[in-house]
């Protein structure tokens, strides 16, 4: 036979459950699907652990930079060179503001206005500290991965406009629900996930002006009519009265929400940070009872040298004091896991009316702000009454108006802004206050003025971003020497290395 | 614990038809259903078709040099499903204290994949000589996916920072010889080689939506991407800034910039990957060894990335021979913005510290040959075999990895960092242990 059949084999594997092959692609391991009350939570978490945490927009770059903080080991951003792989906060994006996005979208499709007055608002916040530190960005078109992959950068002056209509809107939005009827859960929200304000929409309310009052200040050199404006109606609004009314992320005492400056050295084993020479002496000049709570005593193993001790800010590895000598960053933070990391606080509000005030925008006295900023403050930190009021009995703190007031106001708003690099970089960048001296080793002449973009942007949106970098003038997107528009200035102002250098 | 779990319906049918000695046809036909994919566009049908003709039987041709022949094709299609859950995505939850805390997932699902598809063809013959003394082998093989699912980077600014593609399509064409000879023999003398040798180029010829790069990877600041018209691997990142005679480019610091915009700086896949194997025997005894490598492709070495930045590598000593700070470090053959040479001293550690921001520092020629094995065996005689219990015994001397030859010092570049879309890179791997045995082996 010529042809032979070597094998036929026919086989039917697992037919009996045909019918239900598609809900096995179900996903058991978490929901699909969830309400905000329990997204809040962990993108407020994120936002407190990305603007008060060890990286760039704290201690790793900002806080760095405004001199609170010194690197005692890898001390790169201290001689302001960066590293691959940093930004300015943007792994917000796909974190937690795709979660505030999402809040505004579902309060909207169920008729919550609370939820989505407090995205918005979470949301303006986040963008806020993101646009101060990198300058324009996608915000019109971001946050929508449904239709626009590739999202066009807005100008820094476009954003803050989308920020004081969305936080104007938020209020109104607060409004049409604490209109609603009694045991409504519109008038409800968020008792559960809300871990700045357990879900009192007041508070909210407050913190919305208190941010509005915040960025119109910041706008103070490069746009003074829109800043008057702003600032007017945020106090109008309602501000925080009250370090009750603080916009704080506490942490926990039990991993894994602890705090992360606490996180970084005792879960992670890491000891790269101290505190500044710049600030640690600023202080101690100043006689200011605060310094106990922001640093910590050195561990000299002379005892009678024991004492707080910065490290200057920008020296090679190896240079300047051993780390022992060097005081770390206080135990309120760095040695209690359950610790408050402040978004902005009452004191904060105090100075930014203080100045408004000075200006002429709202009425009341400066002085009195002034003063009532830096107690606040204390009183925050524990500060006992008779050391507040010797200190502010110091003929130096003492208000004296106008261009003086104005520079008085920056410093204490530097001092008093410890633990939150971002708003007072932010603040020294568009004050000049204080004349920050880059350190020795520094390959730059003066303090950074703006943190890079994601390295990946090149690849992935890179025309947007390559009009952004060059309708700013930087010469490219991790340029971190160009001021931003918010600061009016085109150049900065340059010092000489400290002499003599290490 | 994460559940994972995945069903797939399949019906399998296979036919083989003989015709006299000489010539063979196969046919299989498969169909799948699987679970990961979406209704009405999860079911698969691969066929295949193959045929081998021996034409040294079919039309008499044996001779004295040529002792066989057959000539091989085949056509096959392969689908492919996916991982579970591709289709929608779910909240990460990790509560805070006892309050609920859920994360959106940062993968953007998709709810419309479809199956990949992998088309094949391939010929090929293989052939004995001189009575089977030379055994040639060789294939070329064309291949090309289609609607390959991948995860792929987008910009974060959309709120995912990766998304669930079917991409376009990605080619490959190779191939692959081998070839076993005994070139001696003679008495108790005898002489084993057997070679191999292959090459596969491919190509991407379309992705997805009309774009033309897309990151599958990524890892300390490098990129693993797919870049249309061009080779699949792409190793991407930061360049120094060169000015137009290719001069790096240094700030009035001294310090090199980087680069506006990521490019390619190399590629993982080789130009040819190949080894051989002699053994030569003489009455009891036995010498064997194993050369085999790659010549061609790169490897993205964190190592020596790290190992530069932090200055613990030998080429970073320059600068600092005398003096932990003096007296500098001039970058070599470089200029300012202004064309003039540079002639600032940086410090070495700010110098190597800089080199953070690109990845060109870390790109290296992965090419390298290794003398896998040797070895040397002995059967013992049949008397001592006997003496001892066994039918026969054979006592040898082994020894693997015993040299390797890489083009970069440092590093072995035979990386096994990823298993996934991450080829070509190496990061702290340890090198490969060399061992020297010996082994007796016995039959009872």
């Amino acid at each position: 036979m010529r042809y032979k059949i070597l094998s036929v084999f026919a086989a039917a594997a697992a037919m009996a459950a045909c019918a239900d092959l598609t809900s096995i692609n179900s996903n058991p391991n978490g929901p699909q699907d969830l309400d905000p009350p329990s997204m809040l939570a962990s993108a407020l978490d994120a936002v407190g652990s990305g603007v008060d945490g060890v990286d760039e927009l704290n201690v790793r770059g900002a806080g760095l930079w405004s001199q609170y903080y010194s690197e005692i080991q890898y001390r790169d951003e201290d001689k302001y060179i960066m590293r691959s792989g940093t930004s300015g906060g943007w792994g917000f994006y796909s974190g937690a503001l795709e979660d505030f996005q999402r809040m505004i979208a579902k309060g909207q499709a169920a008729s919550h206005p609370n939820w989505t007055a407090v995205g918005r608002i979470m949301k303006s916040y986040t963008f806020s500290v993101m646009t101060d530190a990198m300058g324009d960005l996608p915000y019109s078109e971001a946050l929508k991965s449904d239709t626009t992959l590739q999202p066009v950068y807005d100008t820094q002056q476009a954003i803050y406009n989308g920020l004081f209509a969305d936080l104007t809107l938020a209020t109104t939005e607060l409004d049409a629900a604490a209109a609603a009827p009694p045991g409504d859960p519109v008038g409800i929200g968020f008792a559960t996930g809300d871990l700045l304000y357990n879900g009192d929409m007041a508070e909210w309310r407050k913190l919305a002006n208190s941010l509005r009052l915040r960025l119109a200040i910041h706008l103070t050199n490069v746009d003074s009519t829109k800043a008057a404006a702003e600032a007017a109606a945020a106090v109008t609004g309602g501000v925080f009265t009250d370090n009750a009314d603080n916009a704080i992320v506490t942490y926990l005492a039990v991993a894994p929400n602890q705090n992360p400056i606490y996180e970084d050295v005792h879960v992670g084993g890491r000891d790269d940070y101290g505190m500044s020479k710049t600030y640690v002496d600023s202080l101690m000049h100043w006689s200011d009872p605060r310094l106990s709570v922001f640093a910590q005593l050195n561990r000299d193993t002379d005892t009678v040298a024991i004492t707080y001790r910065g490290l200057p800010n920008g020296l090679n590895d190896g240079e300047g004091p051993k780390l022992f000598y060097i005081s770390r960053i206080g135990a309120l933070w760095r040695e209690t896991p359950n610790a408050p990391m402040p978004l902005l606080t009452y004191s904060e509000v105090l100075f930014l009316e203080a100045e408004a005030a000075q200006r002429g925008w709202i009425p009341g006295s400066a002085a009195t702000f002034y003063n009532n900023a830096i107690r606040a403050s204390m009183e925050f930190y524990r500060i006992p009454d008779a050391a507040i009021t010797a200190y502010l009995a110091d003929s130096r703190v003492t208000y004296v108006p106008d261009s003086t007031g104005l520079k008085q106001i920056a410093y204490q708003k530097w001092v008093s802004l410890f633990m939150q690099g971002m708003e007072s970089w932010t603040e020294v960048r568009r004050t000049g206050v204080p004349a920050l001296v880059p350190g020795c080793r520094a390959v730059m002449r003066h303090i950074p003025e703006r943190l890079p973009y994601d390295d990946n942007e090149s690849v992935l949106n890179g025309t947007n971003m390559t009009a952004a970098v060059t309708r700013q003038g930087f010469a490219a997107s991790n340029d971190i020497a160009k001021p931003l528009w918010f600061t009016k200035r085109t150049t900065s102002t340059t010092y000489p290395p400290p002499v003599p250098c290490p | 614990m994460l559940q994972n779990h995945k069903r797939v319906n399949s019906l399998y049918g296979s036919a083989s038809f003989g015709y006299r000695e000489w010539l063979t046809v196969d046919v299989t036909g498969r169909n799948d259903w699987s679970s990961t994919l979406p209704k009405g566009a999860n079911s698969l049908f691969y066929p295949s078709l193959g045929a081998a003709f021996i034409f040294t039987d079919a039309l008499r041709l044996q001779s004295s040099w040529l002792s066989y022949g057959k000539l091989r094709a085949s056509w096959t299609r392969v689908g492919n499903d996916t991982d579970p859950y591709q289709l929608a995505a779910i909240y990460d939850c990790n509560p805070w204290g006892g309050r609920p805390s859920c994360a959106s997932a940062d993968r953007l699902p998709n709810p419309n994949l479809r199956p990949e598809q992998t088309t094949g063809e391939e010929i090929g013959a293989d052939l004995g000589f001189f009575r089977d003394k030379l055994i040639l082998n060789a294939t070329v093989y064309q291949k090309s996916t289609t609607s390959q699912i991948l995860p792929v980077s987008i910009s974060a600014t959309t709120g995912y920072t990766q998304k669930v593609v079917n991409s376009g399509e990605v080619r490959n064409r190779g191939i692959e010889l081998a070839l076993t000879t005994t070139p001696i023999e003679r008495g108790d003398f005898r002489w084993n080689v057997v070679a191999n040798w292959s090459k596969n180029s491919n190509r991407v010829l379309s992705l997805f939506n009309g774009v033309s790069q897309i990151i599958v990877g990524s890892f300390w600041n490098v990129n693993v991407t797919a870049d249309v018209g061009q080779p699949y691997g792409n190793l991407t990142g930061y360049k120094w800034q060169r000015d137009a005679q290719g001069h790096i480019v240094v700030g009035d610091d001294g310090l090199p910039y980087r680069d506006a915009s990521q490019v390619a700086l190399g590629n993982y896949n080789p130009d040819w990957v190949g080894g051989i194997t002699n053994s030569i025997s003489y009455k009891r005894f036995n010498f064997s060894f194993s050369l085999d490598g790659q010549y061609g492709g790169q490897v993205y070495s964190v190592t020596k990335w790290f190992g530069q930045y932090s200055g613990v590598l030998a080429n970073t000593v320059a600068g600092r021979e005398l003096d932990w700070n003096n007296p500098g470090y001039i970058v070599p053959n470089a200029v300012y913005s202004n064309g003039q040479p540079d002639t600032t001293h940086v410090l070495a550690q700010d110098y190597w510290h800089n080199t953070f921001y690109a990845q060109e520092p870390g790109i290296f020629d992965a090419t390298y040959f290794k003398l896998r094995e040797a070895r040397l065996a002995y059967a013992l005689p049949p008397s001592v075999s006997r003496f001892l219990g066994f039918s026969d015994a054979t006592f040898s001397v082994v020894g693997r990895n015993l040299i390797l030859w890489a083009k970069q010092p440092t590093i072995d570049p035979e990386t096994a960092f990823d298993t996934g879309n991450r080829q070509g890179v190496e990061n702290g791997q340890l090198p490969t242990a060399r061992s020297i045995g010996f082994t007796m082996s016995v039959r009872p």
